[in-house]
């Protein structure tokens, strides 16, 4: 799969979370402050999202504690949007199209909010594994994408054999090519796009684009979860998918990044859960569309409960359960908990 | 056909042949390789290196170079007869060993060391100087090599700790692997001609000719290190797995590995191929018998090689002695195999005495990074933060250090902190990371080795 389609897909996904912005909520960040928490919260019966419920409606426990909440159910907090995108041979790499599509979705976003952009993950020597192409700045200013490589897609000679001794079809790029001969540090690039400092007035939006390769971090993926637990950023997983085997020239290459994903999915998955994010399939251009208008839809129809700790130590790890008693089936999906002191 | 005939026909095909055989042909010029060896004889020694470096800057494959070596390079070196033959065998070696190091891909850079290897062994009498051959040609496979993190895991461990010898049972190499890159995509049987290289190991090569240089014995606890990265995770979930620093092989691992149940009996394609069944009941951790049963039935039954050959390393270490520089090595080697036994206090001791016995800032940012890591498996994540932090002193934005402190200000809810940090290690590439180059010999040597080598050959 190429990266413009998925790109394409979340560009749109945007332009529709921007359209409804001034009038929708949006899913509150999670943040610990003297001043208090705010916990995002997303309701559904069924798969219907349930809208138009009250602070009298919600039970927040704080390590056991109940808490007195107040629920708003519209929140205009800017975003801190940062893009990860793995940028390993087994995933998409930078290019020039990329570039637009980077464009595009910052054109969508509000004067203020913030983007930037960090990447993971190379074939190339000499590469750093995680870097940040540029930092958190206005949505609205140039953005400056100078930095970003297209190195991976150069044209590979021509006569280049491919592993069965046969010449390569004409424009196979090394980016096709080297399937498994990258270096994809997935879960340190996740690490490094964590770490945002509690902010009631700004919601840390983290989207992670991944086939969900891992074969080159330092971090453990208990680490990460950890991690993720205790950022105050909401982290969205977009998981694209692979064939195994892919045909380059008249042979096939091995595409590992399947295994690596299954193997790792349920790390992935439970970092996301943990500060009430997900993972989403995006395997097809047509569900990525599907998939990132839904992640949209459900950022704006979350609620946002705000609560002074009361009765609980302030430091450590606190654990948070919300529920809406009053519709004991409801799926109620939230922050799991945050680091306190 | 008449006799006539014939005789005219006979005639004309002899006067042909004479003048086939007595017209002037054209003199055949040196080829590219032999007019490159002879430049490089007087003393243009950046031919070498030039030769490759064009070819993966026009990204053209270097195997036809290769290829040219091992066919012109024999006829070079008795082309001035026996006596001369000596030094330009370590010429012509020499000048393997500068392209095998400027080349970016492993399977040309073992193909020219092992090239370099067989020649100087033609000779059984080791020149004096063949010695700084070999210690740059060790260096220069462990550059080419796996970095310590992904050692044995992913792609290019296998070859490069194999060219080192450790006794580490490889699976047969395949032809054409998918992981070559393509300015290295070789003909199916290309590697032939360095697989013996490759079975008995480069190192072995080394010690065989040089049995008393400490520098080798070093370069093999190091192998040994690399070889067996992937033990201590018999067991563990994968998600407990770090790529930074392996599983503790502590006593209650070994006490968990042997209690193991026993593997599927060996099939019989295995009986014939002559490998040794495993006696029945547990594994036993420290029978050398399960070699050959081990390359079977990986990974549980790889332990007790892994796990014994770290022993070896730390008797190999035990006997390195000498003062100097090397010594700051030896510690580090034997922390970081402390560390992997659960020892952590006596590695703590071990990465502290690299802080006394060296200068050099990769040797320290790396005990550092252990040190933190000692730290924290004894939970003292204040004072990991501190060796981590301490690790970027001696080397700014190093991957690892920066990596793993990160991770411990975030994890430990220092979120703000991680904050400031992580903007600052991200707005500014990374720094290679020296514990990539951990295993790596010490690049800043080959200078040192290569001028001795040229002077040699002047």
């Amino acid at each position: 799969m190429s990266a413009r389609p998925f790109l394409t897909a979340m560009t749109m996904c945007v332009m529709t979370l921007a359209v409804v912005h001034s009038a929708a909520q949006q899913r509150p960040i999670f943040s610990a402050k003297s001043t208090g928490v705010v916990v995002n919260v997303f309701v559904q019966n069924g798969t219907v999202p349930v809208l138009a419920l009250a602070s009298a409606d919600f039970v927040l426990t704080d390590n056991g504690v109940p808490q007195t909440v107040e629920a708003e159910s519209i929140e205009s907090l800017p975003f801190d949007l940062t893009l990860a995108l793995d940028t390993s041979g087994s995933a998409w790499a930078i290019s020039d199209e990329l570039k637009d599509d980077v464009r595009n979705i910052a054109k969508l976003l509000r004067p203020a909010d913030r983007v930037r952009l960090v990447t993971f993950g190379t074939t190339l020597p000499d590469d750093t594994e995680v870097q940040e192409v540029f930092p958190f700045q206005p949505a609205t200013t140039k953005l400056p994408l100078d930095k970003v490589k297209s190195g991976l897609f150069r044209p590979l000679p021509d006569g280049t054999l491919s592993p069965d001794g046969t010449p390569l079809r004409p424009g196979v790029t090394q980016h096709t090519f080297v399937f498994t001969n990258d270096r994809t540090p997935l879960f340190d690039g996740i690490l490094f796009a964590l770490p945002r400092a509690p902010n009631p007035d700004r919601q840390h939006l983290i989207v992670v684009f991944t086939d969900g390769g891992e074969n080159f971090s330092l971090v453990s993926g208990k680490t990460v979860v950890d991690a993720a637990a205790r950022s105050g950023g909401l982290l969205e997983i977009a998981l694209t998918t692979y064939e195994s085997r892919d045909h380059v020239g008249n042979a096939v290459v091995h595409n590992d990044a399947p295994q690596t994903a299954a193997v790792w999915l349920p790390t992935l998955r439970a970092a996301a859960e943990v500060t009430g994010g997900d993972v989403h399939d995006a395997d097809k251009s047509s569900t990525l569309k599907k998939t990132f208008e839904a992640l949209f839809a459900d950022i704006r129809r979350s609620y946002v409960l705000r609560f002074t700790p009361t009765g609980v130590t302030a430091d450590g790890w606190h654990d948070l359960v919300v529920t809406v008693p009053g519709h004991p089936a409801y799926k109620v999906q939230a922050r799991k908990g945050y680091f306190g002191g | 056909m008449t006799k006539d005939r014939l005789r005219w026909t006979i005639v004309v095909f002899v006067a042909e042949a004479c003048l086939v055989f007595c017209a002037p042909r054209p003199v055949a010029g040196p080829s590219p390789i032999s007019d490159a060896l002879d430049r490089y004889a007087r003393g243009q020694f950046d031919v070498a290196a030039a030769l490759v470096t064009k070819l993966e800057k026009d990204k053209n494959p270097t195997v036809g170079l290769a290829q040219q070596l091992e066919h012109d390079g024999p006829l070079w070196i008795d082309a001035m007869g026996p006596l001369a033959a000596p030094k330009r065998r370590l010429i012509a070696a020499t000048f393997a060993l500068e392209m095998a190091r400027a080349a970016h891909g492993w399977t040309f850079t073992e193909r020219m060391l092992a090239w370099g290897c067989a020649r100087l062994r033609d000779d059984p009498h080791p020149q004096a100087v063949e010695r700084s051959w070999y210690l740059a040609s060790v260096g220069v496979s462990e550059e080419h090599g796996t970095s310590m993190i992904v050692a044995s895991e992913s792609r290019m461990g296998d070859g490069t700790i194999a060219l080192l010898g450790t006794s580490w049972p490889r699976a047969p190499r395949t032809a054409p692997a998918v992981t070559a890159p393509p300015d290295y995509v070789h003909a199916p049987n290309a590697l032939d001609e360095s697989a013996g290289e490759l079975a008995e190991g480069h190192l072995a090569h080394a010690i065989a000719r040089f049995p008393d240089v400490p520098e080798f014995q070093l370069a093999k606890a190091r192998a040994i290190i690399a070889g067996s990265w992937g033990a201590g995770k018999v067991g563990v979930p994968v998600d407990e797995q770090s790529r930074a620093f392996p599983g503790d092989i502590t006593q209650a691992y070994l006490a968990r590995l042997v209690a193991a149940p026993q593997p599927a009996a060996p099939s019989p394609s295995s009986s014939d191929l002559g490998m040794a069944r495993r006696p029945s009941g547990s594994v036993d951790v420290f029978n050398l018998a399960d070699l050959a049963y081990s390359s079977v039935h990986a990974p549980l039954v790889d332990e007790p090689l892994r796990i014994k050959e770290l022993r070896g390393a730390l008797t190999i270490l035990e006997h390195l002695t000498n003062p100097g520089p090397m010594l700051a090595d030896v510690h580090l080697y034997y922390g970081i195999i402390a560390l992997r036994f659960g020892e952590r206090a006596a590695a703590l001791q071990h990465f502290g005495q690299v802080e006394q016995l060296t200068t050099d800032p990769l040797r320290r940012c790396n005990a550092r990074v252990l040190e933190g890591i000692a730290h924290e498996r004894l939970q003292e994540w204040d004072a990991a933060a501190a060796s981590y932090r301490s690790a970027l002193d001696a080397v700014p934005h190093a991957r690892t250090a920066a990596t793993m402190l990160t991770a411990v200000l975030l994890v430990r809810g220092h979120t703000a902190d991680a904050e400031v940090f992580a903007d600052d290690v991200l707005s500014v590439p990374m720094a290679p990371d020296p514990w990539n180059r951990l295993l790596m010999a010490d690049p800043a040597s080959f200078a040192g080795y290569f001028d001795q080598l040229r002077k040699a050959l002047q």
